[in-house]
């Protein structure tokens, strides 16, 4: 179980997450939605334990983010973290050595699954193919925690489908609990159990996406919607 | 499938089995995809699948046996209920559609016989 209690992280003035509290239980996948801005990517950074909080708590079962906490989680950056002479091969060597949870099995499934080539430089690869690399690096971890940042960004609708199918896919063979990030509410709605929906580093909207939507006979995209302009007011 | 945003999942899920149930996709007593290749094939949240199926096991649409997987219902009573169902629901959508342009019932009836004598298209 991941707890975010009061978190409040500040980047000069501007506060990034603004007392921030949830809770994201085990063996679920939770959508962490918000506008450009909003502290998604701070509050998964937090977790992940590569940034402090000013106040407030995180705990990963119990703990507090530190080295252990850091082997039970997987994060997947939205930014491009691999060296320009890096083929995709090299890159799953490393991550071999570094994680003792790599799964050489689920790599080369995921190879398959995404058609990829290991002899392919990861900088020259398209937008697509990229997210497909960086997505098959994590997935083949079996990290309790995946920390998934914009998976789909710029990312034409034909891969964001089959990138959508390897996380679900993972998910069903591993049940480990997902945090993903992401703009494109309509693209995750049918893989999330719980939606989050931060604006200017607070939280909106809590809640079981189905149950939501059951409530209010609305999408996902209009629930949503709904709680930024009440906000506004 | 195609889902559409408004709908919870689940219902969907259920809609699109009864269709086919009813359509003769699924015969009575035929297997149907298990959970989680349903989950995998659709990329839908594996508890959300679970859920729309202990539903149709409730409503004895469905029959799971532990371990060998789902079937679904042999009992033609359920089917002819849903086929009944299905098409009262169609019926009531397409006249009280036809009403509220303000067409009288006869006229309504007219155009189904005339629809009916044309064959089918």
């Amino acid at each position: 179980m991941i707890k975010v209690e009061h978190a409040v992280k500040a980047f000069g003035r501007k506060k990034v997450l603004d007392n921030l509290s949830f809770v994201a239980e085990e063996g679920q996948i939770v959508g962490l939605l918000g506008t450009n801005g909003a502290g998604k990517s701070t509050m998964l950074r937090t977790i992940a334990g590569l940034l402090r909080l000013d106040q407030g708590e995180i705990t990963i079962d119990g703990k507090q983010p530190n080295l252990t906490t850091r082997a039970m989680i997987n994060f997947l950056p939205d930014v491009d973290v691999w060296y320009s002479w890096m083929k995709l091969s090299d890159a799953m060597k490393y991550m071999r050595d570094i994680y003792w949870d790599w799964d050489d099995s689920k790599a080369s499934h995921l190879l398959d699954f995404f058609e990829l080539k290991p002899s392919a430089l990861i900088c020259e690869a398209s937008k697509g193919t990229r997210a497909k690399m960086k997505l098959l690096l994590a997935l083949s971890r079996q990290a309790k925690y995946l920390l998934l940042d914009e998976p789909f960004s710029g990312i034409d609708p034909f891969a964001r489908q089959q990138i959508a199918q390897a996380i679900v896919e993972d998910f069903v063979e591993e049940g480990q609990s997902i945090l993903i990030t992401t703009h494109e509410v309509s693209e995750v709605e049918i893989m999330l159990d719980e939606v989050l929906f931060i604006h200017e580093g607070k939280l909106l909207l809590n809640g079981n996406v189905e149950k939501l939507k059951q409530a209010s006979n609305q999408s996902l995209l209009e629930i949503v919607k709904g709680a930024y302009e009440l906000a506004r007011v | 499938m195609e889902f559409n945003q408004k709908e919870p999942i689940y219902a969907q899920i259920i809609d699109d089995i009864k269709i086919k149930f009813i359509n003769g996709t699924y015969r009575p007593g035929q297997e149907i995809p298990s959970r989680r290749e349903l989950a995998k094939e659709l990329g839908v949240n594996p508890n959300t699948i679970q859920r729309a199926y202990r539903e149709m096991e409730d409503m004895n649409l469905i029959v799971t046996a532990r371990g060998q997987g789902s079937f679904m219902t042999n009992d033609l009573y359920v089917l002819d209920t849903l086929r009944e169902e299905a098409m009262n629901h169609a019926v009531s959508q397409s006249v009280e559609l036809l009403r509220s342009f303000g067409k009288p019932d006869e006229e309504i009836l007219d155009a189904i016989r005339r629809y009916l004598a044309r064959g089918s298209s």
